[in-house]
């Protein structure tokens, strides 16, 4: 029996042009709907912009803080924001490396929303401070005059590592994003056809500048991989080098944070993507396969992630010390912590993690988003739940025992960060096309099948 | 000699036993220090700056009320204020120095350095560093009484106490310039100053002679939350409890 | 540098069947001479455990620290070493098929370890009023313990047998004498290779497969906690049972590194292993060393910024006073020069190579299981109180390091020798290259010209 050489027909020049055309589409064609939800994105934003800026006049007061829950809110969304930006070099650098095939539609958003949600992030320290117009004293910034920041301290560890992830992360966008930006500006006329001519760095696709890109790509995904740990494990030492703050001081603090940060930043993934799929109708490209395969990734990564969390609790109670057990106690069994928990729990893994076992329900764009945004609420209380019970009930002196009720300044400003991100997001796509096209024609060029008996086996090319 | 004062070592001296809770030091750190006035206000909002408070714990609930003799039930009162570790965990989580320790053993608080990251606070076991939440206000009628050798703290920055610091170098500075050394109890922090029984002791460990060096070799002696391994300069004195029975340790 | 042709085996079915199982029939001259010295080695481990239980008794912790350290050693490596199949499978790869089988043949190893944890229940005492996972749950640990280890050792050889059922058949087909005698008692299904038979297969693989990975997280948490951690006051380490897991993780690709090395020396498989495997196992190699690193630091940090006195004295016994020679052995063995030497392409794309690597991993593992466990049995001897007090006195002083004596070394070398005897034994029954695996490779890789040149292709199956 003789097979063809190669049995499926490679791209033409009219597939080519489909796939230019439908990738570009959200750049040149802006349905009315996108700058309606941009103006309300920004709107909510704006609002955000002006709690934040009623507490800088007014002071820290303004918010639910107090003695001793120093930390709470805008630390909470920090490591948030932080874990959800996990996902871009999750997916992108991980399975570039590991030669994943149905990574390639998902690659660029998920290093967007990484970009966007670190800048977002890195806002939140700035919220926090008690005076952030001095933010600069944390980086060598004095050292003309001999004063230094403490290198001791996690919070000067915490720039360092955010700085050199965020540098990477763009570094890493706009390699891949270089070939895209030669098909914009191939499409564009006059100033916008300039500045695309800027930022494609004179592209013109031969074998040479292909081999750089591909070397350069390649070369930063694995690079980029112990950035990528380094930074939540430095998020998380923030908390873990606590010694004196029960819930903190635990040596799985790292780990556990590392995989959370991916278990939540997958699943903001895919509920982009998802959103993407409706808003720019990316019917052809982001497959019920493509969310499948994350769906898989998610379970696996969610039970271990599940693992780390039954550690840290059980030794937690292990010792059974008593302002260890009022810690958990509060966490779990008291009004409205008891609340949050259950939620947390169930939101966080009980109920996706179930439901991922189901091929209908991974291969269901409708109930992959609800299940990506349900782990996300979880996340998001998980870190709350981490931060506030453990200072709420620090140490066994109990006559400082406190609680935590946010006001409405910190609720608007978490509000007008989620949509800060959003609105960046979907102005990137209007900017720069949100699936990388070139990524998308080699897997189309890569793509086989090979004949087993009666079957026909989706296949690919490896030229190794 | 002179700069024996400079390798003191100071301490305080915490006798629970003779504490009455009375607040008297509570009090009188709040004019010395010009720490903000605590309205009803900012004790609902949890943010209550005291450099020294008194904890008040009540001890024999259960057993009154099993036994419904009210009389059971005791008060304790702890005075707390900052421990002035020598292993202090606020310290090395300071991303600008704005706290560190010198060689007399006193814990310092830089306030022009601090940006409020409220780190130190999180360290903190015995929860003594205070975060200046609002701009802090006077009354009209307390606008002169402020103390012209302290700063006022402005908003956004930490603070705590000082062991009166500014005391120490005042009395340092008149004896230096008397041409001797400063003698044991010259120099009073305000809270040990204002203490009417005599609970409060303040003075060089290493001056063997010194009146704080004799009570801490008491051997009611102990340090809070011992096992946090923070070496505190501030010495407890237990309780003397005439009703004290032998209970076993894991109760 | 060299270009590394990926492997494709140009051979017909009937013929791959046919020679895999000849090799596996016949066996080398040097086999039976391996099995001898194996065999004399657990002996002398036997010898060795006698000479100590004789001596020492059951009712002191002390003196097994060593063996204990050996029972530690066998569950990070060849206990943890199926995993590498397992999760390989799940994850489709084609390079995992020649040696898939030789790490889930590991799985007759439980027998071994789990023989080891009979002693073991003798010393473990109860959980009531002590510290411990398990929080003073009646039977615990002792029930508890004892039925994740047994389960885990069945599920180890149930794994191994499914894995292995079609070939078995197969061998049966071809075997006779006593092997047709054994084969026609042990292959219990009638199998025929029918389409739904394989789609059971191939299901109860993934369901054993999951059910072995999380029992194997289970057992090694148990027993990190139950035989160290419970046994030092004032140890609180979440992350301890992680390390142990990950240092697992890292012990199984490496033992399958090692086991597939003799198999392609002096098993005679040389036409069905190949550069490709060794290259691949040693790209994971490489992060898990980097994470055996990682893990190690994050629990050190902690320890180490928080000062506390309990959590100093805890490092200065563990890695920096008393055991710092095992420790620095360990780092060095399982970190740093396997890193050095595995992040260079040039090596992993050798035999030799990555071979190296995997043998000081599993060197590295040895003396970090040795340090953490010798040591814990000697301080939960030391302090009395240790394991009869909810709050025991934190530890204070640093204990001082048990050197092994001749015992201890023979039941070392017995451990490790009767985990590689039972290997033996069961290479000369099952088939220890995959052949259905290796059959089924063959159909999803195809050469193809494509323009110019030719190139490979891979089938993906969903």
């Amino acid at each position: 029996m003789h097979e063809p050489a190669v049995l499926r027909r490679h791209t033409t020049p009219e597939i080519d042009r489909r796939i230019n055309d439908d990738l570009t589409s959200s750049m040149f064609k802006t349905p009315s709907r996108y700058w309606m939800l941009v103006g309300f994105l920004a709107l909510v934003t704006a609002m955000g912009a002006g709690a934040a800026g009623y507490m800088f006049v007014n002071g820290l007061g303004v918010t639910g803080l107090n003695r001793p829950v120093m930390w709470a809110f805008f630390i909470t969304n920090f490591v948030f924001w932080i874990g959800i930006s996990h996902a871009g070099v999750m997916l992108s650098a991980i399975l570039r490396l590991s030669q994943a095939e149905w990574r390639r539609p998902a690659t660029r958003a998920a290093e967007v929303v990484t970009i966007f949600s670190l800048l977002l992030a890195l806002t939140m320290p700035l919220m926090h401070m008690g005076r952030p117009w001095r933010f600069l004293w944390i980086f060598p910034w004095d050292f003309a005059r001999s004063i230094w920041p403490n290198v001791r301290s996690p919070l000067v560890w915490d720039p360092a590592a955010i700085g050199t992830y965020l540098t990477s992360s763009i570094l890493f966008v706009y390699v891949a994003l270089i070939p895209d930006l030669a098909v914009a500006r191939d499409r564009t006329k006059g100033i916008v056809k300039a500045g695309y001519s800027l930022l494609a760095m004179g592209w013109r696709g031969y074998p040479m500048q292909w081999r750089l890109q591909m070397i350069a790509g390649i070369l930063l995904s694995a690079l980029i991989l112990p950035v990528f740990v380094s930074v939540h494990s430095i998020v998380s030492w923030d908390f873990a080098v606590t010694q004196s703050v029960e819930g903190f001081h635990s040596t799985i603090f790292a780990p556990y944070f590392v995989i959370g940060a991916v278990h939540s930043g997958v699943s903001a993934v895919v509920t982009a993507l998802i959103i993407f799929r409706y808003i720019f109708h990316w019917e052809r490209y982001i497959l019920p396969k493509t969310i499948d395969n994350l769906g898989r990734l998610l379970l696996v990564v969610a039970t271990a992630w599940f693992f780390f969390l039954a550690l840290e609790i059980l030794f937690g109670l292990y010792a059974r010390e008593n302002s260890e057990l009022a810690l958990r106690t509060l966490q779990i069994f008291r009004w409205p912590y008891s609340l949050l928990f259950l939620i947390f729990i169930i939101a966080a893994y009980g109920f996706p993690a179930p439901m991922w076992l189901f091929k209908g329900v991974r291969r269901s764009f409708f109930w992959m988003a609800i299940t990506t945004i349900s782990v996300n609420i979880g996340m998001w209380l998980e870190r709350f739940l981490i931060i506030v019970p453990s200072l709420a009930r620090k140490q066994a002196l109990s006559f400082n025992w406190s609680t935590y009720h946010p006001s409405v300044i910190e609720i608007l400003i978490i509000i007008g960060g989620f949509s800060f991100v959003a609105m960046l997001v979907l102005l990137f796509a209007k900017v720069f096309p949100l699936i990388p096209i070139y990524d998308i024609k080699e897997g189309e060029i890569l793509k086989d099948e090979i004949i087993i008996g009666k079957k026909r086996i989706p296949a690919v090319m490896r030229e190794e | 000699m002179t700069t024996q004062a400079h390798h003191a070592k100071w301490t305080m001296v915490v006798d629970s036993d003779r504490c009455t809770g009375c607040q008297a030091c509570v009090v009188a750190c709040q004019a010395e220090n010009n720490v903000p006035i605590n309205t009803a206000d900012i004790y609902r909002q949890k943010r209550v700056m005291e450099w020294i408070r008194i904890e008040r714990y009540w001890e024999g609930i259960e057993e009154a009320e099993a036994t419904g003799d009210p009389s059971k039930v005791k008060a304790r009162f702890l005075p707390v204020l900052c421990q002035h570790c020598e292993n202090a965990p606020c310290e090395p989580v300071c991303p600008v120095f704005a706290t560190y320790h010198n060689n007399e053993g006193l814990n310092i608080q830089v306030y022009n350095r601090c940006v409020g990251t409220r780190f130190c606070a999180n360290n903190c076991p015995y929860n003594v560093r205070m975060f200046n939440f609002w701009e802090p206000v006077w009354p009209e009628s307390l606008q002169n009484q402020l103390n012209p050798d302290v700063t006022v703290r402005s908003r956004g920055i930490m603070e705590k106490c000082t062991y009166c610091v500014q005391r120490i170098r005042r009395t340092e500075l008149t004896a230096k310039k008397e041409g001797r050394l400063p003698a044991d109890g010259e120099m009073q922090p305000a809270c040990v100053q204002a203490c009417p029984t005599d609970a409060l002791v303040f003075g060089d460990i290493k001056d063997p002679e010194s009146k704080v060096s004799r009570k801490a070799a008491n051997e009611r002696r102990y340090r809070l939350l011992e096992v946090q391994g923070t070496e505190p300069n501030l010495v407890y004195l237990k309780k003397v409890d005439p009703h004290y029975v032998e209970r076993e340790h894991n109760e | 540098m060299s270009r590394v042709e990926p492997q494709i085996i140009t051979k017909s079915n009937q013929e791959v069947t046919r020679e895999i199982l000849a090799i596996t029939h016949t066996m080398g001259p040097g086999y039976k001479k391996a099995v001898v010295f194996f065999g004399l080695l657990l002996l002398l481990g036997i010898i060795g455990f006698i000479i100590r239980a004789v001596d020492a008794g059951f009712n002191d912790f002390r003196p097994w620290g060593y063996f204990m350290a050996g029972y530690a050693f066998l569950l990070t490596t060849a206990s943890t070493a199926p995993l590498f199949s397992i999760s390989q499978r799940m994850v489709h790869s084609h390079w995992r098929r020649p040696m898939a089988r030789a790490s889930e043949m590991f799985g007759v190893v439980g027998v071994l370890s789990t023989l080891m944890f009979i002693p073991m229940i003798a010393l473990l005492p109860s959980s009531a009023g002590r510290r411990s996972i398990w929080f003073e749950w009646p039977g615990t640990p002792l029930y508890s313990d004892t039925l994740a280890v047994v389960f885990l050792a069945v599920l180890g050889i149930v794994l191994l047998y499914v894995a292995a059922l079609p070939d078995l058949a197969v061998s049966r087909l071809h075997a006779t004498g006593t092997r047709r005698k054994i084969l026609d008692r042990i292959v219990i299904v009638n199998w025929k290779g029918t389409e739904r038979q394989w789609a059971v297969h191939r299901a109860s693989l993934r369901v054993l497969g999951a059910l072995y990975f999380l029992f194997l997280v289970l057992v090694h948490t148990i027993i990190a906690s139950d035989f160290a951690e419970a046994l030092v006051p004032g140890w609180k380490d979440a992350i301890f049972p992680a390390f142990h897991v990950l240092s697992g993780f890292q012990s199984a690709v490496a033992s399958t590194v090692v086991a597939l090395f003799l198999l392609y020396k002096f098993g005679g498989y040389k036409d069905y292993i190949a550069v490709d495997q060794f290259w691949a196992a040693s790209k994971l190699l490489l992060p898990l060393c980097l994470l055996w690193m990682y893990f190690w630091f994050s629990g050190f940090i902690v320890y180490w910024y928080g000062r506390q006195p309990v959590e100093q004295t805890i490092l200065r016994t563990f890695m920096f006073e008393a055991y710092l020679v095992p420790f620095l052995l360990g780092v060095m063995l399982s970190f740093v020069v396997p890193f050095l030497i595995v992040m260079w392409n040039f090596v992993r794309k050798t035999i030799l190579g990555p071979t190296i690597v995997a043998t000081l991993i599993l060197f590295g593992a040895l003396f970090d299981r040795i340090r953490i466990y010798v040591a814990s049995f000697s301080i939960a001897d030391m302090r009395p109180d240790g394991l009869t007090s909810l709050e025991p006195e934190a530890l204070s002083a640093v204990p001082r390091a048990v050197l092994p004596g001749a015992p201890d070394v023979m039941m070392i070398l017995g451990t490790i020798g009767g985990a590689i005897f039972l290997y033996l034994l069961a290479i000369k029954l099952i088939p220890p290259v995959s052949i259905w695996e290796i059959k089924e490779g063959m159909l999803y890789r195809r050469r193809r010209k494509y323009l110019k040149t030719e190139i490979m292709v891979m089938g993906k199956p969903e």
